[in-house]
């Protein structure tokens, strides 16, 4: 088992119906959203369903430019206000004691993530301060306990001697794990195709510390591209019920002009094309075409026999996003090898794309986004194969 | 080989307790080993041939040379089945009209593994008992006193009465609470043919742990298992060496040939990984994986 349910805040039966899922592990909370007492219930029913729970301190929210804030973490005693790369160790120690308290107050035993600050690159003046919020937090909590923090921003993985540099030092790090971070540009769901070999130096990097060096890797709102830190070895990954809780973009802790806008359409997680299409044009599209057959499933062909999409609910489609991707993170996980777990995704990623080649042939206009992002997983698959000697 | 700068009859004197052998075992830069036998144990007795400042009060405030220093701090700090120790301290003995400083180490008469390699003794049963040695030897350096030796190899590997394999030599040993030694160039003092791939870079503290032990101990293994340097042969020039060595290990196929198990061919190979971060993050994992520990 292996997915988390990123929870932003709601009712707690939605981890529920998460935790009936056969891949779901766990839960990680957010203190930005809940106040103690909301997540103290949330939390009790999440130990009821038996799932792992994990909260994110969110401290990265504070080294933001323009600052970042998070409306609850006062009330929770995490609101940090600013955080600076030159912080002293009695500030460190102050602000990993805080969210050790809260941990405490919520009555966590187990493993507690650390707070760390945003990194724009591996070399960065955050670096050392990163490294320091952990040390600090596995000397207070017990190395045992402390799952390290490396949130970045996903320019930072462009320069691998610099990531490779980087994994010299972290892999000194006496600590249980790691939870992964990677910032990506705000903008529409699904996220944009990932560019050059940023995804591939990522899957090294999770490759490094999750197999090599045997640490707990938890790439924390990881979605669909999870099920490639899956592959090359990550213990969890994360995705959540809406779109701001299936990509980590620190923009939304940031002051915003936006006004809102219309509810974002409901999608259908196609899993034999590994991505959520809009259910009430995309996906009717397909059904209506001649591709029936290979893009649906049975059950989806079933599902879909006496109703029309445009009867799919935002709802449904939550629940049924993360019950398709724990069943595909399952199947990765229960392979074992990383070998065989490799080549599984490839092969579901080189089925995708080829349907979706057959669907442009066939006259079915679906954006090329899709097909874009199947595709550079697909090559940062193979380049991470080779790079490895796999 | 220097004569020594005082008389034997004086050293045979000064230390009438030792039976010692007129010929010198040995010369180094700062000191000379004599085989000696006290108490019908064969040991070797060292002495620094920079004699001892007139005024000096007490062996507490001596200040000696870095190397010298930190290979009997070495000696002192560690207890390892596999590292050599001190069987006793440093002294100062009067030898003519000057004072030298003195300690006796044990004496192993299996020779070197450099010899053993030589001697076509390269193969499965040196390479696994030479991999489980300095294993358990880097394990005790690292976690009883934070020391890398930072020069493992053949040359400094000594092979007992029972043919168990004892590291020597601590004088370029790193200990992470002392200044780092360095050379003109600011780079980490080393053995070339036998240097992981960050030593050779500059200002790479941060990454010279006990992993740059576990590169050496990967090249010293191959080499007992195999009989020849994964990366080293005659003609080879600086630049092509160093590319070898950073663009990753050799393969298990050699090591098996040598009759090593896949298990610890493996693991061989991940000791020899271009960057610590793909060896162990802990000596304990090394020795899992090699079945000890």
């Amino acid at each position: 088992m292996s997915l988390y349910v990123q929870h932003g805040y709601g009712k707690a039966n939605k981890i529920s119906e998460a935790a009936r899922y056969p891949g779901t592990v766990g839960v990680i909370l957010s203190p930005g959203d809940e106040d103690e007492q909301s997540l103290s219930m949330t939390i009790g029913r999440a130990l009821q369903d038996d799932l792992r729970v994990l909260i994110d301190p969110q401290t990265y929210v504070y080294g933001l430019s323009p600052g970042g804030s998070a409306r609850k973490h006062a009330q929770n005693g995490i609101d940090f206000g600013s955080i600076h790369w030159s912080d002293d160790l009695r500030t460190i120690e102050r602000r990993v004691s805080a969210v050790g308290n809260l941990g405490d107050r919520l009555g966590i035993s187990g493993k507690m993530i650390a707070p760390s600050g945003l990194q724009y690159s591996f070399a960065d003046v955050w670096t050392p301060l990163a490294f320091q919020y952990a040390r600090t937090a596995a000397d207070m909590w017990g190395p045992d306990r402390t799952i390290a923090t490396i949130a970045i921003d996903e320019g930072a993985l462009d320069d691998w001697s610099r990531v490779a540099d980087w994994l010299d030092v972290a892999t000194t790090l006496d600590v249980a794990g790691f939870y992964l971070l990677v910032a990506r540009q705000r903008g529409t769901y699904p996220a944009a195709p990932w560019s050059g070999a940023r995804l591939s130096n990522l899957l090294k990097l999770i490759y490094s510390l999750a197999i090599v060096n045997e640490y707990e890797v938890i790439w924390g709102y990881s979605d669909i591209e999870g099920l490639l830190g899956l592959a090359v070895g990550a213990q969890g990954i994360a995705a959540g019920w809406h779109n701001t809780l299936r990509s980590f973009t620190p923009a939304k802790w940031q002051p915003s002009l936006s006004q809102g806008g219309r509810p974002p359409a409901a999608r259908y997680f196609l899993s034999n094309l590994l991505s959520p299409l809009r259910a009430e044009d995309e996906v009717s599209l397909l059904y209506r075409s001649r591709l029936r057959e290979e893009v649906f499933t049975p059950v989806d062909r079933e599902r879909f026999s006496a109703r029309e999409f445009d009867s799919w609910t935002r709802p449904e489609a939550q629940s049924h996003h993360l019950a398709v991707l724990s069943e595909h993170a399952i199947r990765i996980v229960r392979l074992g090898a990383i070998n065989d777990r490799v080549a599984y995704l490839r092969g579901l990623l080189s089925n995708a794309s080829h349907l979706f080649a057959t669907a442009k042939t066939a006259g079915i206009a679906l954006p090329g986004l899709y097909q874009a992002r199947v595709e550079s997983f697909a090559e940062s698959l193979d380049s991470f194969v080779r790079e490895e000697y796999l | 080989m220097s004569p020594a700068p005082f008389a034997f009859e004086a050293l045979e004197a000064a230390l009438p307790e030792y039976e010692i052998r007129d010929v010198p075992l040995g010369q180094g830069a700062d000191k000379i080993a004599y085989k000696a036998n006290k108490d019908a144990r064969d040991v070797v007795v060292k002495v620094l041939t920079e004699p001892m400042p007139e005024d000096l009060d007490s062996l507490d405030t001596l200040e000696l040379p870095d190397r010298i220093g930190r290979e009997l701090a070495g000696m002192s700090n560690v207890q390892s089945p596999h590292v050599v120790s001190l069987l006793e301290k440093p002294s100062i003995a009067r030898l003519g009209n000057r004072s030298y400083l003195w300690y006796v180490e044990p004496y192993y008469p299996g020779g070197t593994l450099e010899e053993a390699i030589e001697k076509s003794q390269a193969g499965a049963r040196l390479g696994q008992t030479v991999l489980a040695a300095m294993l358990r030897a880097i394990d005790d350096m690292w976690n009883q006193a934070r020391i890398v030796h930072r020069d493992i190899k053949p040359g400094n590997i000594v092979l007992d009465n029972d043919q168990n394999p004892i590291l020597l030599d601590l004088g370029i040993a790193f200990h992470s609470e002392l200044t780092e030694l360095t050379d003109a160039m600011g780079v980490s003092p080393r053995t070339p043919r036998y240097a992981a791939p960050e030593q050779f870079e500059l200002r790479r503290l941060a990454t010279i742990d006990f992993r740059t032990d576990l590169f050496l101990t990967g090249l010293v293994a191959y080499e007992a298992y195999t009989g020849r340097h994964p990366y080293f042969e005659v003609g080879i020039d600086t630049a092509t060496y160093l590319n070898r060595l950073a663009s990753g290990a050799p393969g298990v196929d050699d090591l098996l040939r040598a009759g090593c198990s896949e298990r610890h061919a493996r693991l061989v190979v991940r000791l020899l990984a271009g960057r610590p971060s793909g060896r162990f993050r802990t000596v304990a994992l090394a020795r899992r994986m090699a079945g000890e520990g």
